[in-house]
């Protein structure tokens, strides 16, 4: 259904609250990769099966990730006046026991997660209510989840449809209040004014840097050319990282509508979206999302009346971790080898294809829709003084519940390892913890305090980053570790600056010596010296921060690496 | 035009020009290795690196790219960019510790030898990029491409096959600092088989890029001078006729009308091969003949013909 005036949102949004709490059952399956990767596409398949087969009135939909990915495959249940399941881990073998629960109307107990009596998606708005009256006694065993320590602690803003909405429906995206933020815009707003809001909010990129995304688009907005463009950076190199792959197989919409936003404000009429083209199923959700809205009307010429004009374009790349960098990415996006290019010029002032352009990571356009519909000062108030928001932050390495979570900024890393990591899981204490992906600072327990803050961890030696968090146990060694990082490095830097490639290639020669057993006092000292010219002479932050890794465990960590030089008289 | 101080000296520069530019104009040194006047800024070599203070924020910049604004604040000396660049130099003699521009770079700045702690290799090739700057800009035949990531990035031709685009004009060889590429121009030789021989005619090969060119023969002197693809692409690329080429650059003698002697008869106007020569009016009934030497191919058939003898 095509509409053009911002009041036709209602109806499709009562189709969507019809399909999101259906007269009928409706089953989900959390179908994004890491699903997908425990055996989610078989259940998914099986449930199908057996629903026909036993004519079950239910609907099957695969939808996003919720962030419980150490539970994996995760169905939900949701039946008529009663609260919503979630069930996990569902293998195939116990899809006939799910579903002859569902027809009797019991509950698999030791499978059952949670329970949603009501969905609290977003603040300052009525919840989405599925149980009426009392919860049955049956259900009563199950802990509703906001009164669980996985749920209670996060403050889903971004991620509030992961897990809920179909990502290859754009009804239920409008269900939940999408593109309410566009119609508030395009209605009410000023284009200054979004950007007002936006500076008000003190949004800061979610990508690395943390450059206040205000500033950007007003550099933008205040650039001269006949054509600018929005540019979402869905790169996402590195290693151990899967947030944004999971957004984007959830929630879709959301950033076309982010981006729709930030196109009126900063005068865009198209845009880009770089994906890592190793997301095949996100990809492909990408691009039926951007369809659906293009059909809606939400996308395209004359947006909801309004005569702004946007399209959209999903371009595939390849996955390097240096077209991350802004300026790469736009030189990969031109079909040029991903380079950083010199900058001045910045890309708000000549961006992709010489025009002035704003490159946005994904989780930042993400905010946007909150912050228009909301307000910049109700954003503010989320988080710390300097660091305003939520963050996706991906847990990873030794934690008993791998998975993604989404927090207020200013939240101690303890307490996300204790709460959601749920500890090392091998019994063993944490040694030592990397914030920020490969090019932060590896960090010791000793600093487990420090906040998620772009300022602490900065000021520690660190980033914030895309919002990776590595945890390593005591088991790890940290020579090892630096190994690991340096390697990756000599592998994904381009090769341009020679401050980078012949230093990290000479990093990685220091540290093999010192494995072998004869690295020198001498060795470390040239560390330290080449450390801190790289991050000088560098062209690019990769190359700026490549030495990061070894440095920081040299300094945290320095009997471990001390106890492995060459002894006098050995 | 953007006033701003380099080494404590104010200075004047174009609008447009970068600090490299600026610094050069007043006579300032700086040192590069991947810089050219005829190609883009690169900023690959990280050796002409200077502190820039721009609104009390001071930064490490390659010179190369950055905009001569009005008033910046540069030290190309300070310790910092001394501490940058001596690592950079000491990294290029870990690379290249036997590449004369290398060395010659380091005993300017006193650098003996890389620290011993690093590695050594023993390659040729910087990676400054202006070989491949050069065939994609100036020549426009990207022949050649960087090819690899990382830390095992070389110069090369597609594939490490044949470098199918390259014309062998050896811009690359010309351009290269430090002398790795080489043009070679090979005399004719004989190939001979039972069945007789057969002359190879001149050659140029570009071992680095797998290519051999023909040489065009001057048809007047008899000498080799250019590889044929090149005028080929010359000829294509700037509209000249066919024929232009035939004779070499110091072969090349234009046909000069004595107008005393000319008629404006244009006969040599029809007999000229490919149009070069024209009447030109000279007033009233006068008319005499005039050579285009845009597209005088120097044949000299005008010359033969003309029969009041008035081209030379």
């Amino acid at each position: 259904m095509k509409i053009n005036r911002a009041s036709d949102l209602s109806k499709i949004k009562k189709q969507g609250l019809e399909l999101l709490s259906p007269a009928t059952t409706r089953i989900t399956v959390g179908s994004a990769t890491c699903g997908l990767a425990k055996g989610a596409g078989k259940v998914l398949e099986a449930l199908k099966y057996e629903v026909k087969k036993k004519k079950i009135q239910a609907e099957v939909v695969a939808v996003g990730c919720n962030g419980l990915c150490y539970a994996e495959p995760i169905v939900e249940v949701i039946q008529p006046g009663k609260p919503r399941i979630t069930y996990g881990p569902v293998t195939v073998e116990r899809v006939g026991e799910l579903l002859k629960a569902i027809k009797t109307g019991k509950v698999v107990q030791d499978l059952a997660l949670a329970r949603h009596d009501e969905e609290a998606y977003c603040p300052n708005i009525a919840p989405l209510k599925y149980a009426k009256g009392k919860v049955p006694a049956a259900l009563s065993g199950i802990k509703e989840y906001r009164k669980q320590d996985f749920f209670k602690n996060q403050l889903k803003l971004v991620s509030k449809n992961a897990g809920t909405i179909s990502p290859s429906r754009i009804e239920e995206y409008i269900a939940l209040d999408g593109y309410k933020a566009l119609a508030k815009v395009l209605t009410e707003m000023k284009p200054e004014d979004v950007i007002k809001e936006v500076t008000v909010s003190k949004l800061r990129g979610r990508g690395g840097a943390g450059f206040p995304t205000g500033l950007k688009w007003q550099a933008c907005r205040s650039a001269a050319g006949d054509k600018k463009y929005i540019v979402c950076n869905g790169s996402e190199g590195d290693p151990e990282i899967g947030m944004h792959r999971s957004f984007l197989e959830s929630d879709p919409q959301a950033i076309i509508e982010g981006m729709a936003i930030a196109g009126y404000a900063v005068g865009a009429e198209a845009g880009y979206i770089y994906v890592n083209d190793r997301y095949v199923v996100a990809l492909e959700r990408l691009e039926e999302a951007i369809r659906q809205a293009e059909q809606t009307g939400l996308l395209g010429s004359n947006i909801l009346g309004s005569g702004l004009s946007f399209s959209l374009k999903v371009k595939r790349g390849g996955g390097a971790y240096v077209c991350g960098e802004e300026t790469a990415l736009l030189n990969a996006l031109e079909g040029l080898s991903g380079e950083p290019r010199p900058r001045p010029p910045y890309p708000a002032q000549q961006g992709l294809f010489g025009k002035p352009t704003v490159v946005n990571n994904i989780e930042t356009l993400a905010n946007i829709p909150l912050i228009a519909l909301h307000g910049g000062k109700w954003f503010a108030k989320i988080g710390t003084a300097s660091s305003t928001g939520t963050k996706i932050v991906a847990l990873s390495g030794a934690v008993a519940q791998p998975g993604w979570v989404e927090v207020p900024l200013g939240t101690p890393v303890k307490a996300i390892i204790e709460t959601f990591g749920k500890g090392t899981g091998t019994g063993k204490k944490v040694k030592a913890f990397q914030t920020g992906g490969p090019s932060g600072g590896v960090l010791p327990a000793s600093l487990l305090n420090i906040k998620l803050d772009y300022d602490q961890l900065t000021k520690a030696g660190s980033l914030l980053g895309s919002g990776g968090l590595l945890v390593m146990d005591e088991g790890t060694d940290m020579l090892d570790m630096a190994k690991f990082l340096t390697d990756f490095f000599a592998e994904e830097t381009c090769g341009k600056c020679s401050t980078c490639r012949e230093g990290v290639k000479r990093l990685q020669e220091i540290i093999d010596s010192i494995m072998q057993g004869y690295g020198t006092k001498e060795h470390l000292n040239l560390v330290k010296r080449m450390a801190a010219a790289m991050s000088d002479t560098a062209a690019c932050a990769l190359g700026k921060t490549a030495a990061v890794p070894f440095l920081s465990v040299l300094k945290h960590f320095p009997k471990e690496v001390e106890g492995k030089l060459l002894r006098k008289g050995a | 035009m953007a006033t701003l101080k380099i080494n404590g000296k104010k200075i004047t520069a174009p609008e447009g020009a970068t600090i490299l530019e600026a610094a050069r104009e007043h006579d300032i040194k700086i040192p590069t290795l991947c810089s050219n006047e005829a190609l883009k800024p690169y900023g690959a070599c990280r050796l002409c690196i200077v502190e820039v203070t721009k609104n009390g924020r001071t930064t490490i910049e390659t010179s190369c790219t950055y905009p001569a604004e009005d008033g910046l604040e540069v030290k190309t000396e300070s310790p910092r960019v001394a501490e940058g660049r001596k690592l950079v130099i000491e990294l290029y003699l870990a690379r290249c510790p036997n590449v004369k521009i290398i060395r010659q770079l380091a005993e300017e700045y006193g650098i003996k030898e890389s620290a011993p702690q690093m590695g050594k290799d023993n390659d040729y090739c910087i990676l400054c990029g202006l070989c491949v700057r050069a065939c994609n800009e100036v020549v426009k035949a990207g022949a050649i491409q960087f090819a690899g990531s990382g830390i095992n990035k070389i110069v090369d031709s597609p594939f490490h096959k044949t470098a199918e685009d390259c014309v062998a004009c050896g811009s690359c060889a010309f351009i290269c600092p430090t002398g790795i590429i080489k043009k070679n121009d090979l005399p004719s030789t004989s190939q001979c088989t039972p069945e007789g021989c057969t002359q190879t005619g001149a050659q140029r090969e570009i071992l680095n890029w797998q290519v051999e060119h023909k040489l065009k023969v001057c048809t007047k002197c008899g000498n080799p001078y250019a590889p044929e693809p090149h005028l080929t692409k010359i000829t294509r690329q700037y509209y000249f006729l066919p024929e232009f080429f035939n004779i070499c650059p110091s072969c090349r003698q234009y046909p000069v009308v004595d107008e005393d002697k000319c008629l404006g008869c244009g006969g040599c106007m029809e007999a000229c091969p490919i149009g070069a020569l024209e009447l030109e009016d000279k007033g009233g009934y006068d008319k005499k003949a005039h050579v285009f030497t845009g597209n005088c191919t120097a044949c000299h058939t005008c010359e033969d013909y003309c029969p009041m003898k008035a081209i030379s």
